[in-house]
């Protein structure tokens, strides 16, 4: 757990600008945090304080609960983990030299260094024999970038800082690279601070995002309470007039849908928020046809572990108020409406209350 | 042809005067890289004292070398060098330190800022930071301050003759004062072809222990 105690940076030879102005906050061990704002806000300076990249003015930094001002600050950022958003890797050493500078510096011998390094990569997705001694002048910005992860995790620090780790690359590797890292975090469970400036981001990766502005932090929560309840209009117009279209992004068909009770391989006859409809099945229970207001959509459902977002698109393409939802192996679970939708985003504290209203009528068989 | 047949004549005495051109400026670059590299890598920390460096060197460079071995006679003569070996040697380190001294200042500040932000939020101290990462990174650009520093004083170790330091200018200097075009064409030509041998074997030395790394990134 990292743990930031009236933390303030003061620049300017009479204290005049407070970069960092008494910050509170907690990171949860396992926990990623977001650290967000327009530039300049202090969200850098924050997380630079950490690892001691910058010295505090005044306040402390207590990491798994010791006082980072006591331990020797080599000793500190050998045990922290640091992306940053130019990569930095050194061009003199080969992929497997530069994945083993900490390890290096801690000591460790070569089998267990070499070990490590393949190990790494592969949890990145590159291939060891290809990549291992290659050079970092001939890996792509991508792949750089996901041996800069790889890096900063090979002496398996429990804390890592990234800062805008994600910033210099196309939207298409961003993607991919964020997928990759979220995986291997549900993983490795370290406690992250991410510095970011691109809500988006903030909202796919974050277990809790921290709002900055001008030195001083404005809020700070998960993504749905950031989303819902802005503090103040410069959080919510700093997360977007769209915040609410952000939020489903976070929100699973699970914990939105109306469960169905019904007898596997029949046809469901039913009136979701006064839409009737029909759901027809096969022998196994998956879902073999939908009509929704006396109209046939085919096949048309939507995974339980789907965010809302997908199933919002899908809504509107097919125009229709309700869909089925069904499980990884495509058997019917449930349906999820767009009412039901609205009354989550608008009371997600209810959250029992907001199933769709469902009136299941005699089941035809199939 | 006549200078030709003087040379083959006397190559016994070539060979020996380009052994004491090459201790002269071999030992003065050596102790020029030692230092020089020291005085870089200093400079390239404090950011207000380095033009300050940087400038008095570019100063050096411009006083002629025929005053400076000059200057250097009545200094020297307290312990009894005033000419010969030591002057020359203590000129060329003195011509050398500016070519080193700047290129290292050069090669170390033109890093990638990354590369020292990653160095340090990795925990590596000062001294690994040097040799792991900002040395190899800057050998090219340091490299290439020394084989300045060699072509150039090889032309310079020429006019020590004149303060009996000996080397290939003792052609030159005997071939003006005794007008003997041979012994002018020999020692200028030789001094040519010790540049050029110098320049071309110290690019392969540098090519050699350049790390492999930053070979690929220049093609």
């Amino acid at each position: 757990m990292i743990i930031l105690e009236n933390l303030r940076k003061v620049y300017g030879a009479a204290g005049t600008v407070a970069a960092v102005d008494n910050v509170n906050m907690a990171v949860q061990e396992g926990e990623v945090c977001v650290l967000i704002g327009p530039s300049g806000c202090g969200k850098t300076t924050t997380m630079r304080m950490v690892n001691q990249l910058i010295a505090p003015t005044s306040g402390r930094v207590l990491i798994g609960g010791r006082d980072t001002a006591e331990i020797d600050v080599v000793a500190l950022r050998r045990s922290i983990g640091y992306v940053i958003q130019q990569v930095g890797l050194f061009p003199n050493m080969t992929v497997e030299e530069n994945i083993c500078v900490v390890p290096r510096l801690l000591g460790w011998d070569i089998p267990r260094m070499r070990a490590r390094a393949a190990e790494m990569l592969v949890m990145v997705g590159l291939d060891p024999g290809e990549f291992l001694h290659r050079f970092p002048s001939q890996l792509s910005g991508g792949q750089q970038q996901r041996v800069g992860v790889t890096r900063a995790l090979a002496a398996d620090p429990p804390v890592l800082l990234m800062d805008e780790p994600f910033g210099a690359l196309d939207p298409i590797n961003r993607e991919s690279i964020q997928e990759q890292f979220l995986k291997m975090q549900r993983k490795l469970r370290k406690t992250v601070l991410l510095v970011s400036h691109d809500i988006d981001e903030a909202v796919k990766m974050a277990d809790r995002i921290a709002i900055f502005r001008d030195g001083r932090l404005e809020q700070i929560g998960t993504p749905d309470q950031v989303l819902t309840y802005p503090v103040n209009d410069f959080v919510a117009g700093f997360v977007g007039a769209d915040r609410t279209l952000k939020r489903l992004r976070r929100i699973r068909v699970e914990q939105v849908h109306t469960g169905l009770v019904f007898t596997v391989g029949s046809t469901v006859d039913l009136q979701v928020d006064a839409a009737p409809g029909k759901i027809h099945m096969d022998d196994a229970g998956r879902v073999s046809g939908v009509v929704v207001q006396g109209r046939d959509i085919g096949v048309a459902v939507v995974g339980m572990d789907c965010d809302l977002r997908v199933v919002v698109s899908e809504l509107l393409r097919l125009a229709v108020p309700w869909l089925p939802c069904v499980d990884a192996d495509g058997r019917l679970r449930g349906v999820i409406s767009q009412s039901a939708i609205s009354r989550y985003l608008a009371t997600p504290a209810l959250e029992g209350s907001v199933r769709a209203n469902v009136e299941v009528g005699h089941a035809a068989n199939a | 042809m006549e200078t030709l047949a003087y040379m083959a004549n006397n190559l016994g005495t070539i060979a020996a005067r380009t052994a004491e051109h090459l201790s002269i400026v071999g030992v003065a670059v050596t102790l020029a890289i030692v230092c020089g590299v020291a005085l870089g890598v200093f400079i390239a920390r404090r950011p207000r004292l380095a033009p300050v460096v940087l400038y008095a060197g570019a100063l050096v460079i411009t006083v002629p070398s025929i005053a400076l071995f000059g200057i250097l006679i009545p200094l020297l003569s307290v312990i009894g060098q005033g000419i010969g070996w030591l002057p020359a040697v203590i000129a060329v380190y003195l011509y050398s330190m500016a070519p080193i001294v700047r290129n290292t200042y050069t090669g170390l500040v033109g890093l990638d800022p990354a590369l020292r932000d990653a160095a340090i939020g990795m925990g590596m101290n000062a001294s690994q930071r040097l040799w792991r990462v900002e040395l190899p990174n800057a050998f090219p650009v340091i490299m290439a301050g020394v084989r300045i520093a060699v072509v150039m004083n090889i032309g310079i170790t020429a006019i020590a003759a004149y303060i009996g330091a000996g080397g290939l200018g003792t052609f030159i200097s005997r071939g003006i004062t005794q007008t003997d075009i041979r012994q002018l064409l020999t020692g200028a030509v030789c001094v040519s072809i010790l540049a050029l041998l110098s320049d071309y074997l110290l690019l392969r030395l540098q090519r050699l222990l350049t790390p492999p790394g930053l070979k690929l990134s220049v093609s």
